[in-house]
């Protein structure tokens, strides 16, 4: 094998593991968000992020243009967030971690019932906001939509660090996730945190999933799979730790290509489960992380 | 309590950080077997935080804690609660879905041994142990005056009743050192003073006390000698007679009210 | 001097009892209801009409099994456990490898079956619980998806996505337990004998200190209760019951597949126990008998069965927290005070 097709190799293998990464980047976010507020694992997570790409999917097979399936398949997750923090979190007097990780089990569950019986359990996909264009950058071939979703997974990190550092809504969330007692000493309402991390963890979930779909296709049983993977680059990157997340999440995503490239694929998804016990056994607090996970 | 009673706690060089924030700096003080001693200062001078460090709950930064000549600083929380020291917590942490009964026997649980596997075979040796258990916290909880409450879920108690359910609870554990956070606070009045005759009666009874408070009646009541802390050092410390008078103390409390 | 009345029940569980929590003087305890029940539950093989429906009584004991044991892990000790499949699908291939592919006697699966998963529990509940928070959740989860994989590739061992073939059946000399029928007074014997030592359990002073971790870890700690040890105790104890069951499966069914022990499953246990009443001690039973019934009563709207236990389950967690065990025990509280 002559060196440049190695080195070709080893591109094609970073674009597609920089792309994932960023999928998983996104999703971690979502958690860390969630858990931030309510100190709770949101089980729900994957399901928002399988949502996106089925409603999108749905939008364009009714001749949307793939642009507007994705907004407004966007839209629609972070209405599901919203209405779903009203319907499990809000009602809740106590609202403990262990009742709110419950309830996102069941909410999950749920979600996953309701779109297999309203979209079937047929596979589906859409093309990418480059059609299905395919470019090669020093030999190697890298489709375009990893090019779009690492722009806008960029994007979208830039307006969430906007979004906490300069806005008071941003502001008090942070607030909120640093202290609950003291943030609400100072007048802010700590349930609408609670209600606002729920919409932006279903918003980076529905942003991931529409733009992942194009190159993996979606069903109504990836959820599950894809939830479980952000979480572990959540923990990679130490939970609760924003910029953790898109850390973990690159991390993550460049040792599973690489781990499918260079070892073998089947063993593909096995590796953000091992990622994740040897972080949760060797470094709970995740790489940037200041212990969150303490030990007792 | 004789003037040559042995040291059964000791604290020294005691220091706690919380990011920025010094809780307590440089403390030292012990506290003699069979001795009520109280700690007092106003809020934020690191009583609770003081408590927290000596039961386990948190670490301090520096400084060493001493159990009857041995060193239990590096010791989980348990573990010292085995070695003799029992509690109360200032925000209650009573075991809510419990009866009240059931929370005075968990308290009794180091006294008995049978493990896991004896108890899932139900031995007899097991069934007696509970036996034990059951009726010492029967006697504890007439002892407490709740006895009428036993089988009622703790939920259903009043906060004086729930202070008291936390005493029965700390003393099940058959300690020598009892730590009670602030047991007269948001009781009524009379309620305070038999919070007082309690610990009076529990102390002729052999058992040395360590109590934060901030109802003065009571600790000048009650107390063998006082340690005044303000912003987490010591400023005084003495018979309450001596702490009654003394311009620094006076300071501390004034002065924070004047600031206020 | 009057004795409080003989009615510490921590078998009705550790979540909200009703403020006035009358314990009416016809209660009946919970032993004896237990052992009422379980005689009855031999109606199934003496007088079910055909082997599909003692198959599904075998199905609910064995379900039991694990509801249970998970109930007492989530509602009693407070941990959230994903990997309850796992530890299953362990025992089972552990005791149907034993039989099919290394020739051991069959007896041996069952003990064998407990030990495995009870070790690998062990191995993963030392560094899991060990964080504070419910990352055991996830290291289950993560614990129960690696073992989906290995179950799948390990094909020389396992049989792989075609299922281990070739499981012998138990046999007392020359009977074998190959039939529903036959099998089925040993997994009666065996669940029975599961639920047995769970109310020893919770009933016991350790049943105490765990439902106290539960509740408040740093009071526990205060009263020299090891936290870590109970919660590692009771983690390990549950993973080998759910050992048991495997084996059981195995033994009744004489195959086994991966797809009958992935996360997927371990998640709807959790949604049953949740269904049923968690921390309840009774709340298995509901849940076990829910689980089992569900597909053959709803089949023709198989479709819909996810979505009935999962909003079943968000119903059950908002509005009845002691879900439907505990809804038939404010029932029997109603209809004894109206007779009054």
């Amino acid at each position: 094998m002559s060196a440049g097709s190695t080195s070709a190799t080893a591109l094609q293998l970073l674009f597609a593991g920089v792309g994932n990464g960023a999928i998983y980047a996104l999703i971690a976010l979502g958690f860390n968000v969630i858990f931030k507020s309510t100190g709770a694992l949101n089980f729900a997570q994957g399901e928002w992020v399988m949502l996106g790409g089925m409603i999108a999917a749905a939008a364009v097979a009714a001749h949307a243009d793939v642009w507007l399936g994705c907004l407004v398949a966007v839209v629609i997750v972070a209405a599901v967030g919203f209405l779903s923090e009203r319907l499990i979190v809000a009602p809740l007097k106590r609202p403990t971690p262990m009742l709110i990780t419950l309830l996102s089990i069941g909410l999950a569950i749920s979600t996953k019932s309701v779109v297999m019986l309203a979209l079937g359990k047929d596979p589906a996909g859409y093309p990418g906001f480059s059609g299905d264009a395919v470019l090669s950058i020093f030999g190697a071939r890298v489709p375009a939509q990893t090019l779009w979703i690492i722009g806008i997974t960029l994007a979208f990190i830039v307006m969430a660090h906007a979004f906490f550092e300069r806005t008071i809504l941003g502001k008090s969330l942070r607030a909120v996730a640093a202290d609950r007692e003291a943030a609400s000493l100072v007048g802010i309402n700590v349930r609408h945190s609670v209600m606002w991390s729920f919409v932006i963890g279903a918003l980076a979930g529905g942003i991931a999933g529409t733009i992942i779909t194009p190159l993996t296709f979606t069903s109504y049983d990836q959820g599950g799979l894809i939830g479980f993977k952000g979480f572990s680059a959540a923990m990679l990157g130490g939970i609760g730790n924003l910029y953790g997340a898109l850390v973990g999440g690159i991390v993550l995503g460049l040792l599973e290509t690489m781990a499918a490239g260079y070892i073998s694929s089947h063993f593909k998804d096995a590796v953000a489960f091992i990622v994740l016990l040897t972080i949760l056994f060797a470094l709970p607090s995740g790489l940037l992380g200041r212990s969150e996970a303490e030990r007792v | 309590m004789s003037e040559t009673a042995a040291t059964l706690l000791e604290v020294r060089g005691l220091a706690c950080r919380f990011g920025g924030l010094e809780a307590i700096a440089d403390l030292d003080f012990t506290v003699r077997e069979g001795e009520i001693k109280a700690i007092i200062g106003p809020n934020g001078a690191g009583k609770t935080t003081l408590f927290n460090i000596v039961s386990g709950v948190i670490s301090p930064s520096a400084g060493r804690i001493v159990l009857s000549g041995d060193a239990i600083d590096r010791l989980p929380a348990f573990q010292r609660a085995r070695l003799g020291i029992s509690r109360t917590f200032q925000n209650l942490q009573i075991f809510k879905e419990m009866t009240v009964l059931e929370n005075v026997m968990v308290g009794c649980h180091t006294r008995s041994h049978c493990g896991t596997l004896q108890a899932v075979r139900r031995t007899s040796r097991s069934l007696a142990e509970e036996r034990d258990i059951r009726n010492s916290s029967i006697e504890l909880l007439a002892r407490l005056g709740l006895f009428d409450r036993a089988n009622e879920p703790a939920s259903s108690l009043s906060f004086g009743e729930s202070k008291l359910l936390e005493i029965a609870r700390a003393l099940a554990a058959a300690p020598r050192l009892l730590l009670l956070d602030e047991p007269a606070a948001g009781v009524s009045h009379a309620a305070a003073l038999r919070v007082g005759d309690l610990i009076r009666e529990l102390n002729e009874d052999g058992l040395t006390v360590l109590l934060v408070e901030h109802n003065m009646g009571l600790v000048m009541n009650v107390s063998d000698s006082i340690i005044v802390l303000d912003h987490g050092r010591r400023i005084a410390e003495g018979p309450p007679a001596a702490i009654r008078s003394d311009p620094a103390v006076l300071a501390a409390y004034l002065g924070e009210d004047e600031d206020a | 001097m009057a004795e409080p009345s003989d009615a510490v029940d921590p078998v009705s569980g550790p979540i909200t009892p009703a403020a006035n929590d009358e314990r009416p003087g016809a209660r009946i305890g919970a032993r004896p209801a237990l052992f009422l029940f379980w005689l009855a539950l031999l109606a199934i093989p003496l007088f079910g009409s055909n082997d599909y429906v003692i198959s599904l009584g075998v199905s609910f004991l064995i379900n039991l099994i694990l509801i249970a044991s998970l109930n007492v892990l989530i509602g009693y000790c407070g941990q959230i456990s994903l990997g309850h499949a796992g530890f299953y699908g362990l025992g089972a291939y552990s005791a149907g490898i034993l039989s099919a592919k290394l020739g051991v006697n069959p007896w041996a699966g069952l003990p064998a079956a407990c030990v495995v998963s009870a070790f690998a529990a062990l191995v993963i509940g030392i560094p899991a619980l060990r964080l504070k928070g419910h990352y055991l959740a996830m290291a289950t989860l993560g614990f129960n998806a690696i073992l989906s994989v290995l179950f799948d590739q390990l094909v020389p061992w396992t049989g792989g996505p075609n299922g281990l073939l070739g499981v012998r059946p138990l046999t007392l000399g020359n009977f074998a337990l190959n039939s529903q029928a036959r099998v089925f007074p040993l997994i009666w014997l065996c669940a029975g004998l599961v639920m047995l030592a769970l109310l020893n359990l919770i009933q016991s002073r350790i049943g105490r200190a765990i439902r106290a971790i539960a509740t408040s870890e740093i009071a526990a700690a205060s009263l020299g209760i090891d936290a870590f040890r109970y919660k590692l105790i009771v983690f390990v104890l549950t993973a080998g019951m759910a050992g048991l069951a495997g084996s059981l499966y195995v033994e009744s069914n004489l195959y086994a597949s991966p797809e009958s022990f992935g996360f997927s499953l371990s998640i709807l246990l959790v949604a049953m126990v949740a269904l049923g009443g968690w921390g309840r001690y009774a709340g298995a039973i509901p849940g076990a008998l829910i689980y089992t019934a569900a597909p053959e009563i709803l089949r023709t709207f198989q479709d819909a069965q996810l979505l009935i236990f999962g909003a079943g389950m968000i119903a059950v967690l908002l509005f009845f927290p002691t879900g439907l065990a505990g809804a038939a025990d404010a029932a029997a509280r109603i209809w004894q005070r109206s007779r009054r």
